[in-house]
């Protein structure tokens, strides 16, 4: 069993290395392949960006993301640019960037308002659409004036996507990006070249290094850049941190989280194929699956933490991961000790649900960026996410492992034993929950008191916490009362989702209050899916379990 | 001794149910506050669903409000914690008396509280906290030696009411008395919808003087004459603090090449019984002088400079929900702890 968990995880770790090495490999022959290597070269020097001392390759990748919404640029007959390959040869001659399809265009829509005949994939270049702005400014600038909560999808992808290219636009110049840090008394002040007066000997070597480089990548002399880039590396090792910078490369390359989501998947698909079939292999190999699934997702945050010098869950994003974390652990845990796959099931497929809700925040740029004031790292601030993201999870855990309950008892009403393993385990579950949600939420009250001076706000988020105390405080108590059964207990918590789906990402778009991040028609979507999917799971399974019950009396 | 022998009216005031169904309540109440606030603010939700006894319609108070649900909740706690059934497990025994009593240090810490704003400019030395919400009427009265002020609460500025004072030198009548107010080129106020966030609300109040004139007053605007050398205005209720604050330097520091704040603070010196200290309020990092707590809350811009606002709170309670907390913590995972043990025992 060990040698099967570790053999997965060596497995996995090779294919991300692999992966790793294919960003880089020499492709065919044309500019491409000079672009790929020169790229591997700049991939790891600091830019200062969005108030973060970042990788170059980085910077790329959130610019390249913004336009395209994809994590490349296609060449024709050659292999697709990688994001930092665009962005350098964008930096050292624009004219030549701007001619290459960066651009992708999310709906047909934009593509007429732009004067733009529609192309499959709506692949454009950046001058097309550049074009296409300035020959439509008439209708498209008093766009930009107008309240965003006014504009209509289209029109809010068309300012989106002119005010993005500006930002690309303005990076791809050699005096575009803060490549120079600031004089010795501001040394974290990064500034473009062009802006550096009086310049002291580290700066002077940094604006050497660079113009030379910038230079080298004009005339495709791949070799001068790598040793330039060695030279800058040298030269800004002393206000940089080399190690973080290298590893937030290697992170993105890697993508962990990817790679987390498809053997979570994967461990899905076995433990579907070992419910049909007599042999415990595919049993076994789910388990591996979802182990090695859950190390690299476990990795992937001990990364983030090391790299950004912070406790894990300071964003919205941050806190989907964590909690996918907590469910594929809890889930490896609950298996431990029923080992029927159900723990299992219930772990992997939470994990996956919220790899997938994480990705498409992902997909917004950068996900490594700076917080305001208030969030800064405080220990009450980090011990009260960390819990009550712990919370979100086990009552997430709790309501998928009661759709596993009900449906159990729809399917084989005659296993008492089976049930009243999956009622104890419920109560268990819900109890755990609340530990996580009454203290995770007592304790935000307690920041909320150190920092500004009251205990409890009746802040939307705080309500939502509060919600989701009320509802397992509820339900634990109707169940002690015996007013709810074990089904009914269980379509509670099945609907107990709804409430921390609403209390995690709902109470954000209200705009209202300290939490508000705006409102996201894809988030409210979502909602409402999950929703309606919850009632529906928990009215279909409750009537079927009571059913099969009420046609063999004296189960329990 | 059993649940059943348990006296009749224990059981009935200890019932789960009670909880159960108090807690649905609440979630409705909670729900509707939350949504509400988009539309009245936080603190007309607060006072409408939260803070409230009942959920008014008219003069009818048609449901419980918050105030109400957690009280129950908390008679329900008190009630289950006389029955053996509560008191057996000492887990569930610590769980529910904590959480009576973090209820209770609500109830009474909140009642008891006195919370406001103090904005300095700097070089500015102010010793007063002011409302956050609640103004009154202050009337400057010139005397001989010493001017006086008087001042009449929110609560006596309603319509119609004639406001007296042995040092005011003649009576006011109220006309009109607006939470949210804008004053008029010609010196009469202009109602406005109250502002969401109510601390930006600017009340104004209309008063006629004994020979039949009206005089109009709103806050941050000009104070009227009434006559000769008394003034009205309307501000923020003022609450004296034991010691003084003087701003002597505000910082901000924004992320690298961003303008969002990364770090604010004031460097202040307090200035209390005869003696001054240096010491730095920051974000995350308040000022704390007995039962008074000072917190940088934010900034503004104006035109003669930035403006540190800080938070003050006076609490005698502020250790009741860590206290309630703890106990409560224990409590759970010693009721988790026994369940374990007797999971594995069985």
């Amino acid at each position: 069993m060990i040698r099967l968990i570790l053999l997965a995880l060596v497995l996995a770790a090779g294919a991300g290395a692999a992966d790793a090495q294919a960003e880089t490999a020499a492709a065919t022959a044309g500019p491409s392949r000079d672009l790929a290597r020169m790229a591997g070269s700049v991939a790891d020097l600091p830019v200062l960006h969005d108030g973060r001392i970042k990788p170059f390759a980085s910077v790329a990748r959130h610019l390249l993301l913004s336009v395209s919404g994809r994590g490349s640029v296609p060449v024709e007959g050659g292999q697709p640019l990688s994001p930092t390959a665009w962005l350098l040869e964008g930096v050292a001659d624009r004219a030549a960037a701007t001619a290459r399809p960066a651009v992708k265009l999310r709906n047909p829509e934009v593509a007429e308002a732009l004067g733009l005949a529609e192309r499959p994939g709506l692949r454009y270049t950046i001058d097309e659409v550049i074009a296409g702005l300035m020959a439509h400014r008439d209708q498209i600038a008093p766009l930009f004036q107008r309240d965003r909560k006014q504009l209509g999808p289209a029109e809010m992808q068309v300012v989106e996507l002119g005010e993005n290219l500006a930002k690309v636009f303005t990076a791809m110049d050699p005096d575009g990006l803060a490549l120079i840090p600031g004089p010795e008394a501001h040394r974290e002040q990064w500034s473009p070249r062009n802006q550096v007066a009086g310049p002291d000997p580290l700066q002077a070597a940094a604006i050497l290094a660079w113009t030379d480089l910038l230079r080298a990548v004009a005339a495709g002399d791949a070799a001068a850049v790598e040793a330039q880039a060695a030279v800058l590396r040298g030269a800004l090792s002393p206000v940089s941190d080399p190690a973080r910078l290298a590893a937030e490369v290697v992170y993105h390359r890697a993508s962990p989280f990817a790679w987390s989501l498809g053997l979570d998947l994967a461990a899905i698909v076995l433990l579907g194929i070992g419910l049909m079939t007599r042999s415990r292999l595919p049993y076994r190999l789910a388990i591996a699956a979802l182990a090695s699934g859950t190390a690299l997702h476990l990795a992937g945050i001990a990364a983030r933490i090391w790299i950004m010098e912070r406790p894990p869950v300071a964003t919205l994003y941050e806190s989907v991961v964590f909690v996918g974390a907590v469910a594929a652990v809890l889930g490896l845990l609950l298996e431990a000790f029923r080992r029927r796959g159900d723990g299992a099931f219930v772990g992997a497929a939470l994990a996956a649900i919220l790899h997938a809700v994480a990705l498409g925040y992902a997909d917004d740029g950068d996900t490594m960026g700076m917080l305001v004031a208030v969030l800064n790292s405080n220990f009450w601030l980090t011990i009260h996410v960390i819990t009550i993201t712990a919370g979100y999870g086990c009552t997430l855990v709790a309501g998928l492992a009661a759709h596993v309950a009900l449906a159990a008892r729809a399917l084989r009403p005659l296993d008492a034993d089976t049930h009243r393993g999956h009622d104890r385990a419920l109560v268990g579950l819900s109890l755990v929950s609340l530990l996580f949600t009454l203290f995770g939420t007592i304790l935000g009250g307690i920041w909320a008191d150190q920092s500004w001076g009251r205990f409890w706000g009746w802040d939307p988020k705080e309500n939502g916490a509060l919600l989701i105390v009320l509802w397992l405080l509820m339900l634990l108590h109707l169940r002690l009362a015996g007013t709810a059964g074990p089904r009914g207990f269980a379509a509670g918590l099945i609907l107990g989702n709804i409430v921390v789906a609403a209390a995690w990402f709902g109470v954000n778009m209200l705009n209202v209050g300290l939490h508000s991040y705006g409102f996201t028609p894809g988030v409210l979507w979502g909602l409402i899916g999950t929703t309606a999917a919850e009632v529906a799971a928990a009215s279909l399974l409750w009537t079927a379990a009571t059913a099969r019950q009420r046609a063999r009396p004296g189960q329990a | 001794m059993s649940w059943q022998d348990e006296p009749r009216w224990l059981r009935i005031a200890a019932d789960p149910r009670i909880f159960a169904g108090a807690c649905a309540w609440l979630f409705v109440l909670v729900v509707l506050g939350t949504l509400a606030q988009r539309d009245m603010g936080l603190y007309q939700a607060q006072e409408t669903y939260f803070t409230s006894w009942f959920l008014w319609l008219g003069k009818f108070p048609l449901l419980p409000g918050g105030r109400l649900a957690l009280s129950v909740t908390g008679l329900n706690l008190l009630a289950v914690l006389f029955t053996r059934r509560g008191t057996r497990s000492p887990g569930l025994a610590l769980l529910h008396g904590g959480m009576l009593l973090m209820l209770g240090g609500a109830l009474v810490g909140g009642a008891l509280r006195q919370e406001g704003s103090l904005g300095l400019m700097h070089g500015e030395t102010g010793d007063e906290m002011r409302s956050w919400h609640h103004h009154e009427l202050a009337v400057l009265v010139p005397g001989e030696r010493t001017d006086q002020l008087v001042s009449f609460g929110q609560g006596l500025l309603a319509p119609g009411t004639v406001l007296t004072h042995p040092d005011l030198p003649m009576a006011l009548t109220v006309v009109q008395h607006l939470a949210n107010a804008r004053m008029k080129p010609d010196g009469s106020l202009e109602a406005l919808p109250p502002e969401r966030e109510s601390e930006r609300s600017l009340p104004g109040v209309v008063l006629r003087l004994p020979d039949g004139r009206t005089v109009s007053a709103c806050e941050g605007g000009e104070a009227p004459e009434l006559a000769p050398g008394v003034r009205a205005g309307i501000r923020r209720i003022g609450t004296r603090m034991p010691f003084a604050i003087e701003l002597v330097k505000f910082e901000r520091e924004n992320h690298p090449g961003t303008a969002m704040a990364r770090r604010f603070s004031s460097e202040v010196l307090v200035h209390e019984d005869g003696g001054s200290r240096r010491v730095v309020i920051s974000m995350n990092r308040p000022l704390r002088i007995g039962a008074w707590t000072l917190y940088q809350q934010s900034y503004s811009e104006t035109p003669e400079g930035t403006m540190s606002v800080l938070a003050v709170v006076r609490d005698r309670f502020q250790l009741s929900p860590y206290i309630s907390s703890a106990i409560m913590l224990v409590g759970l995972l010693i009721h988790l702890a026994q369940r374990l043990r007797r999971r594995e025992a069985a």
